[in-house]
This record gives C-alpha cells, structure tokens and sequence, in this order.
C-alpha cells in the first residue's frame, strides 16, 4: 500500500457562487403596439439604432369554397383563396402545357412545347389535296422534314418573263418533264415539253445542249479511247522523227564539199573522172607503165626489178612448181629453195660465200640458239637408210667434236678422208704389233724371275 | 493530493506512491469515488499508437511559490537509485518511490518545506502534470525535517 495516492483529473468541491457580473451589450426589446390585430415590437440597440418590428399578428386567409390559390385582395386587405383564371390575351392567368387532344382541338390555353411541336406539327399542317407538300417527322434524323418533292407546276401558265423564276413541270408520272430558268440573261417565251432551257445559253434548248454534251461526252469518250491508241503510235514516230533528225545532223557535216582535209561530197569533173546517170563514176584515161606491179595473179614480170627498201612477203614468193611457199631462186638450169625449215638445191653443190671486206674475217656461223652456238645436224647417206647425227660443242677455241648415233644400235662412224682412214689403219697395225712384242718379252721376264741366281 | 511527509535529519527517507486516473470520463464526472479510479502507467502506447513515457520530478523548494528556489531536485525513473533518489517501482501501475536522502537533509536542515511532484516526459522533461498542486489556504505539499 503506498504512502501517498495521487487522484487525476478528480472533481473538486463546488465552489461558492460567484459575484454578478456586469451587464451584457444586448439589443432591448420592448413592445411599441399591441393591440387585437396588431403586435409591433421596439428593439433598441446598444448602439443606438432602434427597429420597429412588422405586425407580427399573421393575416388571417380568407378561405373561399372555390379554388385553393390565395391573393391577397387589395380591396379587401386580405388573403383569399381563389381560382386561377386562365390566361387571355388581356387578362394574364394560369396556362397549361398542350395535350394530344389540345394539338388536335386547337386548343387556345395550353402551350406548346418544342417536344409536342416535333410530334404534332404535321398534323399542324395542312397539305394540299394533291400531297405536294409535306411535313413529316424523320425519326431516324429526329427532326422535322418539308417534302417538297412532289412540287410540280404547270407551266404552261406561268409568267415567263419574271425574272429568277425557277419553273418545274411534271408529267402525270410525277417525273420531271421540264424546266425553265427566267434567271436573268435569259430570253425565252416558249415552253414545251421534253426541253429544258438554260441560262448558259440563250434561247436554246438544255436538252438540244444536253444532247450534244452527251454526244460531245461519247465523243470525248471515243476520244479518249482514240488517244489511247494512238499515243503509243505518236510516240514511236516521235522516236522516229528524233533519230531522224538525229541522221540528218550527221548528215549535215556530209554536205559540205570535201577539202583535202574535210570531208565532203565531191562532183566529178567530167574529164578524168566520169558520172553516169545513176552515180557510177569512172577514172578516164591513164595507163600504167609497162611491167608495173599490179594485182594480176597471172601477171609475169619480166626485167630486173629492184627493191631499194625491205621487201615483205606475206606467204612466201611461190613457185607455181612447188607451192610450198618456199622462196625459191633459179637460173634455169639449178635451183635452190629457201623454206623456213630446209635449204634445198639442186645444184651440186651449196656454197655458202662470205667476201667481206677484209679477207682477214669471214665467218660462217651456224647458231642453234638453243644450244649456245652448237654446230647440229643430221646426215643421210646416200641409201638413206642410215642416218647420222652430230652436233659440236663450243668449237671457239675447241676441238671436240662429239658424234653420237640416236639409236645406238649401229657404230658411230666417222666419214672422215681416206688418207686420216689409211693413217689410222696403219697406226692400229703398229700397235698391234707392239702388243705381241710386250708379250713375248713379258713372258722372257717371267721366265727369267721363274729361274734361281 | 496533499502530502505531508516527515524524514529524519541525517538519514535516508523512502517514500511509496501510485497514481490513479479516472477509467471512465464520460458517463460519470461527479461524485467520483475510490473506485471509478485505475492505476495510471506511466509508459506505454497512447491511443494513437505511440509510445509514451513519463518520470518523476520530485523537489523541495525554499517557498510554497512558483518562482521558489529549488533546494532539492530528484528525477526519477526506473532505474535510478532507489535508495538515495528514488524510483519507478512499478511503471505499469503507476507505482513510484520517493527519496529525501541524508545529503538532502543536510542541505535543509531541520524545518519544514514545501515540496513538489510532478509528471515529466522521460525525454525532454517537460512538465505534463503536478501532482502537488498549490491549494488556496496555502496547501502546499510539504516535508518537515526533524532532528531525533
């Protein structure tokens, strides 16, 4: 248990009454009036303004039998209970929104309202016997529509010569059947059925126009379809055209007359060169020299002839004998043909000539270029069935001959002179016969070591 | 609450508390008794979720005014020295101790002094009630001082 306990938020003792306190700002009400219809009050402010109350006695309701409205009778002073009068066109009253039944009587007392006039107005409206004109409601557009597609007037009648006038017939099809303008520009008197006047032209016919617009449009069509077909054909002719020009200005170059640097067209002279009729020109006169060189395959040249330069042949000077084109040189009695390959002569003999200038030089060069000057060559005998080849080695300062069969089957031979054949037959008897005697002395040695000392 | 306490000069002198509130503050807020009032925690979580936690602040003043020189200051909590300040004894219960300490009478000497407690926030210390309130007829919670 604790000493001391503490108590929050306890009552206290009630406290003595405290002093009066001053008087409060507030308004003093007193009665100004009072009497059996009226009671009038007077309040004073603090601030010194004063108001007078209304009566608050309340004005009694006169309460009639008829009607439940009160008005206030000015006569009277009083309220009464009345019934409202209907609005009149002096007397302002009580109006009513229309009922179907107030559309259809014509009601004078009820309003219309935008949503009865979109129901009613075509009931409203009385057409003509014949429907010409029509109000209906649209409900797919909501709205009130004026038909007046059914308008048709005879216009026989109609006064033509008013101005901006639009005039429309029909037939007993209710079809269109004709129109007249009076627009101003137009001077027409006379309306016929089937035609159509127009303004654009005057005194004539939208259906003689028409006509022709539509014959002017089938022609445009068949035009059109004209133009289709033609303009590829204008075109290729304009490609044409354009490489013709193209022609005639490499042809204009052409006809300037040739100059000996330009050229050009030429005209014959009549004399040395000739015309015909149709353009074939001809050398006149002239002749060649004798024994000229010309074309002629048959041609035989006789004389000398000298060339002073190179003289090219292309396949080769050819004797008709051989045809080999082989250049082929002849005295009438020999002849030596030069081939790219052979050198051939019927002389008896080949002389190859070197008379230079100097008798200390001369030289007869056989080159086989790819074998590093290399003396080649194959001899035939005379039977022609053997055949030998030989070739050189470098024979600058050289002596080796080298001979060689290719088929090795037949001694190398050497033709060489007869006398060097005889020398060599004689030196091989003289070696043979040193041989025997080696032989017999070899043998004396052999006996003579063979005996005792 | 007026206390009217008497501590011995020269010794320590414990005295217990508690603090009660009244449970209901709506349908009965006169005649009050014992029994309309509950212990009152001193820490917890208030209504609107927060934490909360109070101290004691217990000090003896040189004169029962408001500007009095403050001879004795203890703040207690729960875990000051319960033997030489004081302490929360029981913070769930609103049970608390307080302690006028043999240096506290030393410093008095012997008479009678006007004392005060009161309810501080744990963290800033902020007076949120005196539990000691002034009276009119100069009731001031007090302790006298006597020599034995």
């Amino acid at each position: 248990m604790a000493d001391f306990q503490f108590y929050l938020n306890r009552q206290g003792v009630r406290g003595a009454k405290g002093v009066k306190g001053d008087k409060g700002d507030s308004p003093i009400v007193s009665v100004n009036k009072h009497t059996d219809n009226e009671y009038v009050l007077q309040i004073d402010n603090p601030d010194g303004t004063q108001i007078i109350t209304p009566n608050l006695v309340g004005q009694q309701i006169v309460v009639n039998t008829a009607g439940d409205y009160v008005k206030y009778d000015r006569v009277s002073n009083q309220f009464v209970t009345v019934e409202l009068p209907s609005a009149t066109g002096e007397e302002e009253g009580l109006i009513r929104l229309a009922t179907d039944a107030d559309y259809t009587e014509r009601d004078e007392f009820s309003a219309v309202t935008p949503y009865g006039l979109v129901q009613h107005l075509p009931s409203l409206i009385t057409t003509s016997v014949d429907n010409l004109i029509r109000v209906f409601y649209d409900e797919p557009t909501d709205s009130m529509v004026l038909d007046t597609s059914k308008i048709y007037e005879d216009i026989s009648g109609v006064n033509t010569t008013a101005t901006n006038a639009l005039n429309i017939s029909r037939d007993n099809t209710n079809e269109i059947n004709a129109l007249k303008s009076t627009a101003i520009g137009i001077d027409d008197t006379t309306i016929t059925n089937n035609k159509v006047w127009s303004s654009s032209k005057t005194n004539s016919e939208i259906s003689t126009v028409a006509n022709e617009l539509v014959q002017t449009q089938g022609d445009v069509t068949a035009l059109n379809a004209d133009m289709t077909e033609i303009k590829p054909i204008v075109q290729a002719h304009t490609e044409s055209i354009s490489s013709i020009n193209d022609s005639i200005s490499n042809l204009t170059g052409k006809t300037n007359p040739a100059t000996t640097t330009t050229a050009g067209i030429v005209k014959p002279d009549g004399e040395t060169i000739t015309v015909t009729a149709d353009g074939t020109i001809t050398a006149a006169g002239g002749s060649a020299p004798d024994n000229m060189v010309t074309t002629d395959t048959t041609q035989v040249i006789t004389g000398r002839k000298t060339f002073d330069n190179a003289v090219t042949v292309g396949t080769g000077i050819k004797s008709s004998s051989i045809g080999d084109g082989s250049l082929s040189v002849s005295d009438g009695s020999y002849e030596t043909r030069i081939s790219p390959e052979s050198l051939y002569s019927t002389a008896y003999q080949l002389r190859f000539v070197s008379e230079p200038a100097t008798k200390m030089s001369g030289v007869f060069r056989f080159d086989n270029l790819s074998r590093d000057k290399m003396l080649s060559g194959m001899v035939y005998n005379e039977t022609g069935t053997d055949y030998y080849i030989f070739h050189t080695g470098n024979l600058v300062g050289s002596d080796n001959i080298t001979i060689s069969n290719p088929n090795n089957n037949v001694a190398a031979k050497i033709n060489i002179s007869q006398a060097l054949l005889d020398r060599i037959t004689a030196l091989e008897a003289t070696v043979a016969s040193l041989q025997t005697q080696i032989g017999e002395i070899s043998a004396k040695l052999d006996t003579i070591n063979g005996e005792e000392i | 609450m007026y206390i009217d306490c008497t501590a011995v000069k020269g010794e320590n002198t414990s005295f217990s508390c508690g603090i009660n509130i009244v449970s209901d503050t709506t349908t009965k807020i006169t005649k009050l008794n014992n029994s309309d009032f509950s212990p009152f925690p001193l820490s917890g979580v208030d209504e609107n979720g927060d934490y909360y936690g109070y101290s004691i602040l217990f000090r003896i003043l040189g004169a029962p005014t408001a500007d009095a020189k403050v001879l004795v200051e203890h703040v207690i909590t729960a875990n000051t020295d319960i033997e030489t300040e004081g302490q929360i004894t029981d913070s769930a219960n609103g049970q608390f101790t307080f302690v006028i300490s043999k240096e506290d009478t030393d410093v008095l000497g012997v008479g009678k002094f006007p004392i005060q407690i009161c309810l501080v926030d744990e963290d800033t210390l902020e007076n949120v009630y005196t539990l000691t309130l002034g009276g009119e007829r100069d009731e001031f919670s007090k302790v006298q001082i006597v020599q034995v």
